[in-house]
């Protein structure tokens, strides 16, 4: 805010002092004056209104607190939703709610710059393994006083996400994991293959050419090492210590232990052995799009991207689970996301009843899903779609998941690491053992293990 | 004003347009400056504050005076310079001084407030459902009723009161769910009046047979709430209330008895610190000098080159007689032209390793794919062709208006004097050139030096490495280490000590490389 002020205050003092400047000069009717006079103009003009907007919203702000609006950010697909039930929350409370639409990924910045100033949301949409950074940041509050009535409507696994040292961050209202996309035409069966064995057969007995057998992000020139946990958790491995009641704890990095590379192994076995191609997300979902690829190993949010290639390119699909591997089942991550309450808000009993009177209904649940298909956290919500096909094997397939780490420790370059280490193995230019232990030991470097 | 002698003054002096045009302008200034003045004395920002009226003041003294006219041309200039060059400048280097990162975020109030946030819930609360009354003395009275319809109903305590004895009592009520709209003479609140109560509800508690319970929503009170962390501000220490330990501010921090540093942090201004620590931790300093040489030859090649391909280009459209001349220099001036956003990722698309049309052409070809953007040494040669491929426009524009300006009768001179085609240009053409370009050189590389958009576009820095104690690119360039500091690790302050040290090397090479230039002036500037 207040930074922004002085670059306002600069260009509008700034245009108009060039304008003063040409209006000294002797040819004052020339082409010249008369641009610098109309940028002048627009430019005041432009600035007041939204200095005008500012000043308002800072005077109730200091005059009467309570009928502030409160202000949430949310995504382009679930604003709608949240818009919607909001003619009813200002009727009951005489508080209109201001929907901020954000790019999702710029919401997690936005919030731990802008929160600390004042000129952030009140309420917001994000990422459960945002929890670590946002609290960090000291820029969300804890909802532990979320009534146990309400947090029983949500599945267990949606509030572990957001719990962290003891505390929850955000009410779920969606999860999300991966399982496997298959192609039944190319397959020519709907049958699932069981074990990665029988999946290997499958590939042998019906594809041909360039055709691809598992088409798995994470390789070319794009690390993700998200997509390959399923390997690397069938056989034990983990990122840092994990333990379903508390949590992550961040000792050491798990990716060189033996479990680890074991899983890794598995999988430059089929990298190896042409079954698993060099291909990042955009390859990925190209291939599946084309026909060209028999599974495509990714989440819910692929959805419309799968129906969308499957209408033209003329094929059936289904979802299964990931099959097992040497009898061991893998462990996709899965992820959550929620609704968090900043920590400077200064309603905090208007955003409370917000969230947890109003969002936390099934309705708005129900809404929250339909914005944006994925795995409801609301078990009202779960049981209305579980006719779904697609949704239930996906529920089946993160069922067996664990939480994405949502400590602190877990940093982009705690990621940037992993993917790279992943990536050397998909690319075939490093073996597993050599590159997840450089991995682990520079993960064990930033994280002061 | 007075009115002046001079003829000049004396046409300002006469109230025309030329006058009232500034009038108009600095009337719209100075009501800008006196409401910016307003809200920052509101904020309480009184630097700002004091920085804003000496400048208006100054402008002022500025547009109406009749001796400070060459002034009024540069003003304008000064106050960019202030606002967009000094102020950055300066707030970075506050930054770098800090210990601003991602967990030192905000200021001590909003830490400890956050920390105050903290509730810790018993294992077994009593949730009540809450509706709110107001009792003829203007006073709130609380309902609660819990899941077997039992009833408490009294006068709520602040939370800072002590705990008295149970102060509401159990009341008969026809249907528990829907609780009547008037209980001894005090009337039911609607939700709408109870935003207005807001803060005195969040202030209060009421003692029920299970403990103290206090308001969660407008609808809903708990019991069994305990504040995990109190702050002392007499002492100015923090209260563990769950741990029963003290934790005292340490370096931005609350540090425990027991050990524990408890986060969120707050800024603080550390000093040099950082630059000790860039210049001497191996864990930053490791990749530092990699990166730093691999910048290097980025800037210079892709300089180098561009000029090469520029001024090649130059000179073929310069000397040689082509039809439709302009149509090559349009052609040629596209890849200029095209914003970096949509080139560079086209580009991208162009060399993905699996279904890019380069390497699907190249195998069909050569049956040889090439690793473009996944093996380290391809992805340089990528970053350097697409930004010579961007870049090489403008060198030829540059060149080509350069050869214009060198006078035909040295080159033909040159001639007479027997010199073939090779000699002119080496002897001649060359250094007369560089004469007029080697300052755009300069720009160029310090641009190329700092070159974030193609590398973050293209490669983004990868492919990683995994030989350092931070992860850090084989196309890494100086600036989007910083990037990837500040974003992937939340380390602000270091990112702003790396910008400041970045900003030394460019300013220093592009000090030594313009006296080199001035020393190519007074060889061949006089010719």
């Amino acid at each position: 805010m207040r930074s922004r002020y002085r670059i306002l205050v600069g260009l509008v003092l700034a245009f108009a002092l060039i304008a003063a400047a040409c209006g000294d000069d002797d040819s004052a009717g020339d082409t010249t004056t008369t641009a610098a006079a109309t940028e002048d103009t627009t430019t005041t003009t432009e600035a007041m209104e939204e200095t005008t907007t500012t000043a308002a919203a800072e005077t109730t702000t200091t005059e009467a607190a309570a009928s502030d609006a409160l202000v949430v950010w949310a995504d382009e697909s679930r604003s709608p939703a949240i818009i919607a039930i909001a003619p009813a929350f200002e009727e009951a409370t005489g508080v209109a709610i201001e929907v901020v639409q954000k790019d999702f990924g710029a919401i997690r910045d936005e919030a731990i710059q802008l929160i600390p100033t004042g000129e952030g949301p009140d309420v917001f949409i994000g990422a459960h393994d945002w929890t670590g950074p946002l609290s960090d940041a000291g820029v969300v509050a804890p909802m532990n006083d979320l009534p146990a009535g309400t947090a029983g409507d949500f599945f267990d696994p949606s509030l572990t996400a957001f719990t962290l040292g003891g505390s929850l961050y955000a009410l779920p209202f969606q999860m999300e994991g991966i399982a496997m996309w298959m192609n039944t035409t190319l397959a020519a069966t709907t049958d699932a293959p069981a074990t990665f064995e029988d999946l290997t057969t499958l590939c042998d007995s019906v594809l041909s050419g360039d055709q691809a057998c598992i088409a798995l992000p994470g390789g070319a020139d794009a690390a993700d090492a998200y997509h390959m946990f399923p390997f690397q958790s069938a056989f034990g491995g983990s990122i840092f210590t994990f333990d379903p009641a508390a949590g992550y704890t961040a000792d050491t990095a798990g990716i060189d232990e033996a479990e680890s590379i074991a899983g890794v192994d598995f999988m430059a076995g089929l990298v190896e052995a042409g079954y698993i191609p060099s291909y990042n997300y955009g390859n990925a979902q190209e291939a599946f799009q084309q026909g060209d690829a028999l599974f495509w190993m990714t989440g819910p949010w692929a959805r419309g991207d799968a129906e969308t290639g499957a209408a033209n390119s003329g094929f059936e699909f289904q979802v299964i689970s990931i099959p097992t591997m040497e009898g061991n089942t893998p462990r996709p991550f899965f992820g959550a996301q929620g609704i968090y309450l900043s920590s400077q808000t200064t309603q905090e009993l208007v955003a409370k009843t917000f969230i947890y009177d109003y969002l936390a209904t099934p309705e708005v649940q129900q809404a929250l899903y339909e914005a944006d298909p994925r795995l409801p956290a609301n078990k009202t919500v779960a049981e209305v779609v579980s006719s779904d096909p697609i949704v239930a094997a996906f529920t089946q397939s993160i069922a067996n998941g664990q939480p994405m780490p949502n400590i602190p420790q877990m940093t982009g370059d705690v990621w940037d690491s992993w993917g790279a280490a992943m990536l050397q193995v998909r690319n075939g230019e490093s073996d597993p053992t050599t590159a997840l232990t450089a991995a682990g030991e520079q993960i064990n470097g930033l994280i002061g293990a | 004003m007075t009115a002046p002698s001079s003829a000049r003054s004396g046409r300002f002096g006469s109230l025309g347009p030329g006058f009232w045009f500034r009038f108009g302008s600095m009337a719209i200034i100075d009501a800008m400056a006196l409401w910016a003045m307003y809200s920052l004395i509101d904020q309480e920002q009184w630097l700002v504050m004091a920085a804003l009226a000496v400048g208006a003041i100054g402008l002022n003294f500025i547009y109406f005076s009749s001796k400070t006219i060459p002034l009024r041309y540069i003003a304008p200039g000064l106050v960019f310079l202030a606002v967009f060059i000094i102020y950055p400048i300066g707030y970075t280097i506050y930054l770098s001084m800090t210990n601003f990162d991602q967990a030192n975020n905000v200021n001590k109030e909003q830490a400890t407030a956050s920390l105050e946030s903290i509730k810790v819930i018993s294992d077994d609360p009593a949730e009540f459902a809450l509706t709110v009354y107001e009792a003829p003395d203007g006073e709130l009275r609380f309902l609660l009723v819990d899941d077997d319809g039992a009833t408490c109903f009294g006068e709520p305590r602040l939370k800072t009161d002590p705990p008295s004895d149970t102060t509401c009592e159990s009341i008969p009520l026809d249907d528990p769910a829907n609780p009547p709209d008037e209980i001894d003479g005090s009337t039911k609140l609607r939700l709408i009046d109870l935003v207005a109560v807001e803060g005195e509800l969040l202030a209060s508690a009421i003692d029920t047979p299970v403990g103290e319970a206090v308001v969660v929503t407008a609808s809903t009170a708990q019991s069994g709430q305990i504040q995990r962390y109190t702050y002392d501000a007499a002492r100015d220490v923090l209260v563990d209330n769950i741990e029963e330990t003290e934790c005292v501010p340490t370096d931005g921090n609350y540090v425990c008895a027991d050990g524990r540093t408890l986060t969120p942090g707050w800024r603080i201004f550390i000093g040099a610190d950082n630059y000790v620590d860039a210049l001497t931790d191996q864990r930053v300093g490791g990749p530092l000098l990699r990166v730093f040489t691999w910048n290097v030859i980025f800037a210079v090649s892709v300089v180098f080159l561009q000029l090469a391909l520029g001024l090649g280009l130059a000179l073929t459209l310069h000397n040689v007689q082509l039809r439709g001349i302009k149509f090559y220099r349009s052609i040629l001036i596209l890849p200029y032209a095209i914003p970096a956003f949509i080139s560079v990722l086209i580009w991208r698309g162009l060399m993905d390793t699996n279904f890019g049309p380069i390497n699907n052409d190249l195998l069909a070809w050569t049956g040889y794919a090439v690793p473009w953007l996944t093996n380290g040494f391809w992805a340089k040669v990528s970053v350097i062709l697409v930004t010579v491929w961007q870049g090489f426009p403008y060198m030829m524009l540059i060149s080509m208006g350069a050869l214009q300006s060198i006078p035909t009768s040295l080159i033909e001179a040159a001639k007479v004097d027997g010199a073939n085609g090779w000699q002119t240009f080496r002897k001649v053409t060359f250094p007369m050139l560089m004469v007029i370009i080697a300052p755009l050189l300069i720009a160029s590389f310090a641009f190329n030096f700092n070159n974030f958009i193609n590398i973050f576009l293209l490669t983004n820095g990868g492919p990683q490495l995994l030989t350092y104690d931070v992860p850090v690119g084989e196309t890494d360039l100086l600036i989007t280490f910083t990037f990837s500091l500040s974003q992937n690790a939340g380390r602000f302050a270091l990112a702003a000590t790396f910008a400041i040290l970045i900003f030394i090397i460019v300013a220093l090479i592009s000090a030594f490389s313009f006296r080199f230039t001035k020393r190519l002036e007074r060889l061949y500037g006089n010719l």
